[in-house]
C-alpha cells in the first residue's frame, strides 16, 4: 500500500500536477496571440498561430473532448476579443471545431503507427486549420449574406494556403516542446 | 577596434538614457561596465551591438561606421551574450545550438564545424556537445550561450551580468573562463553589479551614472580615494579595496581579499625581519 | 454601462450583435453605431477607439467593395460593412466599461462557466504583455548570433521557429511552476469567493427587459 502511494505521489509529480494543462494552454494562447500581432507574414500569408498554438496545447496534453471543446471555445472568445473578424462570433463555432478535431486526431489509434506518427502534429495543424477555417468562413457567409464568389474563390483557398501553412509550423515546433514537456528534470 | 563617439540616447516618453557618451574600445581588453540599475550600461551595450540606434553621436568599428549595421552584422565582430541564456536555446543538442550562428550565417559544412570544435572546446563544452541544453544546469547553459557568440569568431564579446543567479563556484569557473578566454586575445566588456568581479578580474572599469560616464580607467584606480564619489555612483567598495584603502601605506593597490591576505602577510614578515626577530 | 452588472453588460453586447444581424437598414445600423462611440466617449476610451476605428473601417470598407461586383446593391453592401464595425465596436465597449475579473466573476458565478476556463481566458491575456517583450527578446538574441529572415517564402517560415520555439519552451518551463502555484492556492477548490460586485439590482433588471423588447421590436420590424 505505501509502495503503491509513493508510486502515484511521483507519477503526478512529473506531470506537473492537476492544473499543469491550465497553465500550458493560457502560456500557449498568449503565445498565438502575441504572434498574430508581430508575426510577419510570408507571401502575404501568415499562419493562424492561435490554432497552431492550441493544437501544440493539445498534442502535448491530450485532453479529452469536453476539455479540447473548453480550450476551443476560450480560443474562439480570445478571438472575438482580440480580432478584426467580418463576423467575429464565428470564432467559437470555428475554434470548437478546430479544437475538437485535433483532440479526436491526436487519440486516433491510426496515428500511433509508424510515419503517420511522426508527421501526427503536421496532419493535426492542417486539418484541424481546415476545419476552423472552412467553419468560419461558412458560418461568415450565412449569417453575412457573403456573395458565393467570394466565398468560394475569396475565402475558401485563405483557408487551404493557411492550412498548409499551419501544419508546417504545428510539425516544427512540436518535437521540441514534447521533448521538454517530458523532460523530468535538470542535470 | 570600437569607437562611442558622443552617444545620446532616449527611450519614446523617457528622459535620456545617455548623455554624450565616448568610449574607446581597444582589441584584447578586459573592461568592466558597472553602475546603478537605470545607469545605462545595457543600453550603451545595446548600441554598440547595433541593437539601438543612437539619436545623436556615432559608432565607428574598426574605423567605418557602423551606423546602418544591424546586429546579425555586428555579430560577426561582437559576440552578446544576454544575460538570459534561455531565450536563444532551442535545438536538441548543445553541438546543434552552437551551430546556430554559422548556419545563419551561411557557412560552409567544414566551416561550421570546425567553427563549433573551436567554440566547444574554448568554453569547455566538449563533453556535453551531444547532450540536450535545456536538461543542463544554468551555468553550463551560459557558457552554451557563450559557445554560440564565439562560433561566429568575434574579437569582442560583451556579456550582460552573466553571473547571476550563479553560486560563487559557478562564478569563479566562468570568470576563469572569460580570462582565459580574454589571454587568447578576445576582449571583453562584463556588465556587472559585481563589485569584487570587477575588482578582481578587469583591467579597465568603465562607471555610468545617470547616463554620464563619470569614470574611465584602470579599474584599481576606481576605489582609490574615492569612496564618497564610488557611493554617491550607487556603487559597493569591494572589501579588499575598502581594506587597502585603509591600509594604504603598507599594502598598495591590491584586487581582491586573498591578494589583500597574501599583502598582508608579506608586509609583516619583512617587518619582522627589519626590527626585532620577533613577530609583531 | 460602467454601473451596470458585468454579465448585464455582456448580455447587452450579445443583444446588440444579434440586433446587428438581423438589421439590413445602413441608416439603423450607422445610428446604433453612432450611439456605440458616444459611450465609448463617454466611458473615457475615446483614444482606444480611435485607433481600432481605423482599421476597422479599411477592412469593413474592404469587405463591403468587394461584394459590389457581384449584383450586391449599395446600401446592403455598406449594410454589411457596417454590420461587421457595430459588431466589433460593441466589444470594444464591453471592454471599455466593464473589468475583466468582474466578467470573469460574473461568468463563473452567473453563467456557470467552469472556473477553469474562466481563468484560461484571462490568464492568457495577462500574460500577452510579458510574451510580448519576451518575443522581442527572443528576436533580439538570435539576431546577435546572425538570424536574418531568408527571402525564400518556406525557409523564412521555417527559421521563423529560431523565434517561436525558446517561447514555447519557456513556456513550458514556466507552466511548471505557475501550475503548482496554482495548487498551492487552493485552484480547482469547490468553494470559492471572487471580491469583485456582480449582483444584479433594480436597474440592471430593467435594462434586461429593455433589451428583450428591443429584440421583439428587431424580429417583428425585420
Amino acid at each position: 500500500m505505501e509502495e503503491q502511494k509513493r508510486e502515484t505521489f511521483v507519477t503526478v509529480a512529473a506531470v506537473g500536477g492537476r492544473y499543469r494543462w491550465v497553465a500550458v494552454t493560457s502560456l500557449f494562447l498568449a503565445i498565438g496571440m502575441i504572434l498574430r500581432l508581430v508575426s510577419p507574414s510570408i507571401a502575404g500569408i501568415s499562419p493562424n498561430w492561435l490554432i497552431s498554438m492550441y493544437c501544440l496545447s493539445i498534442l502535448i496534453l491530450r485532453p479529452g473532448l469536453a476539455q479540447a471543446a473548453g480550450i476551443g471555445l476560450v480560443a474562439g472568445a480570445l478571438c472575438v476579443a482580440t480580432s478584426k473578424a467580418i463576423f467575429p462570433y464565428a470564432n467559437f463555432g470555428s475554434e470548437l471545431a478546430g479544437a475538437l478535431v485535433c483532440a479526436m486526431m491526436v487519440k486516433n489509434p491510426l496515428l500511433e503507427i509508424g510515419f503517420l506518427k511522426k508527421i501526427r502534429p503536421l496532419l493535426c495543424g492542417l486539418v484541424s486549420t481546415l476545419v476552423s477555417g472552412f467553419t468560419f468562413v461558412t458560418l461568415t457567409k450565412l449569417v453575412m449574406a457573403v456573395p458565393m464568389p467570394v466565398y468560394l474563390y475569396g475565402m475558401l483557398p485563405v483557408v487551404l494556403t493557411v492550412g498548409l501553412v499551419n501544419c508546417i509550423v504545428t510539425q516544427l515546433l512540436y518535437f521540441p516542446a514534447q521533448r521538454l514537456f517530458g523532460n523530468t528534470g535538470l542535470k | 577596434m570600437l569607437e562611442i563617439e558622443k552617444i545620446s540616447f532616449a527611450y519614446p516618453g523617457h528622459p535620456p538614457a545617455l548623455k554624450n557618451v565616448s568610449l574607446a574600445v581597444g582589441e584584447g581588453e578586459f573592461i568592466g561596465l558597472a553602475g546603478r540599475n537605470g545607469s545605462g550600461k545595457t543600453t550603451l551595450t545595446r548600441i554598440m551591438v547595433g541593437l539601438a540606434k543612437p539619436v545623436a553621436g556615432q559608432v565607428t568599428l574598426d574605423g567605418k561606421a557602423a551606423k546602418s549595421c544591424g546586429p546579425d552584422v555586428m555579430a560577426r565582430a561582437i559576440g552578446y551574450v544576454f544575460q538570459n541564456p534561455d531565450r536563444q536555446i532551442f535545438r536538441d543538442t548543445v553541438a546543434q545550438e552552437v551551430a546556430f550562428g554559422p548556419e545563419q550565417l551561411g557557412w560552409s559544412e567544414t566551416e561550421r564545424q570546425d567553427a563549433v570544435t573551436t567554440a566547444l572546446g574554448m568554453t569547455g563544452l566538449e563533453s556535453v556537445a551531444a547532450e540536450y541544453p535545456r536538461g543542463l544546469t544554468r551555468s553550463v547553459r551560459q557558457r552554451i550561450a557563450i559557445a554560440s557568440a564565439l562560433a561566429l569568431r568575434p574579437r569582442l564579446l560583451i556579456l550582460d551580468e552573466p553571473t547571476s543567479g550563479q553560486d560563487a563556484e559557478e562564478k569563479k569557473q566562468l570568470m576563469e573562463l572569460l580570462g582565459g578566454l580574454n589571454r587568447q586575445g578576445i576582449g571583453i566588456i562584463l556588465v556587472t553589479h559585481d563589485m569584487e568581479l570587477l575588482l578582481e578580474h578587469t583591467q579597465r572599469a568603465v562607471v555610468l551614472h545617470r547616463g554620464e560616464k563619470v569614470f574611465d580607467g584602470p579599474t584599481e584606480g576606481l576605489f582609490a580615494g574615492k569612496g564618497h564619489e564610488v557611493a554617491a555612483w550607487g556603487l559597493r567598495i569591494p572589501d579588499a579595496a575598502a581594506v587597502a584603502g585603509l591600509l594604504q601605506a603598507e599594502t598598495g593597490a591590491v584586487r581582491s581579499v586573498e591578494n589583500l591576505a597574501a599583502e598582508l602577510g608579506r608586509q609583516l614578515e619583512g617587518k619582522t625581519d627589519e626590527n626585532t626577530g620577533a613577530a609583531v | 454601462m460602467k454601473t451596470l452588472a458585468p454579465l448585464c453588460n455582456l448580455i447587452l453586447t450579445v443583444m446588440v450583435s444579434i440586433w446587428t444581424v438581423l438589421v439590413w437598414d445602413p441608416v439603423l445600423l450607422a445610428a446604433m453605431l453612432a450611439i456605440e462611440i458616444i459611450l465609448i466617449i463617454y466611458a473615457g476610451q475615446a483614444r482606444k477607439l480611435g485607433k481600432a476605428l481605423l482599421g476597422l473601417t479599411l477592412v469593413a470598407a474592404f469587405f463591403a467593395a468587394i461584394q459590389l461586383p457581384f449584383d450586391v446593391s449599395l446600401p446592403t453592401a455598406i449594410a454589411s460593412g457596417l454590420k461587421m464595425v457595430v459588431m466589433t465596436v460593441a466589444f470594444i465597449l464591453l471592454f471599455a466599461t466593464t473589468r475583466l475579473p468582474s466578467l470573469t466573476a460574473a461568468l463563473v458565478s452567473q453563467a456557470r462557466i467552469p472556473y477553469e476556463y474562466a481563468f484560461l481566458f484571462t490568464s492568457a491575456l495577462r500574460f500577452v504583455p510579458d510574451f510580448l517583450s519576451e518575443s522581442q527578446a527572443v528576436r533580439e538574441a538570435q539576431t546577435c548570433r546572425g538570424y536574418v529572415p531568408s527571402r525564400n517564402p518556406l525557409k523564412r517560415l521555417m527559421s521563423y521557429a529560431a523565434l517561436v520555439e525558446p517561447m514555447v519552451l519557456r513556456a513550458i518551463t514556466r507552466s511548471e511552476t505557475m501550475a503548482m502555484s496554482l495548487e498551492l492556492r487552493g485552484f480547482g477548490s469547490l468553494q470559492r469567493t471572487f471580491t469583485q460586485q456582480i449582483a444584479f439590482r433594480g436597474q440592471d433588471y430593467l435594462v434586461l427587459i429593455l433589451l428583450a423588447g428591443i429584440t421583439v421590436m428587431v424580429i417583428l420590424y425585420r
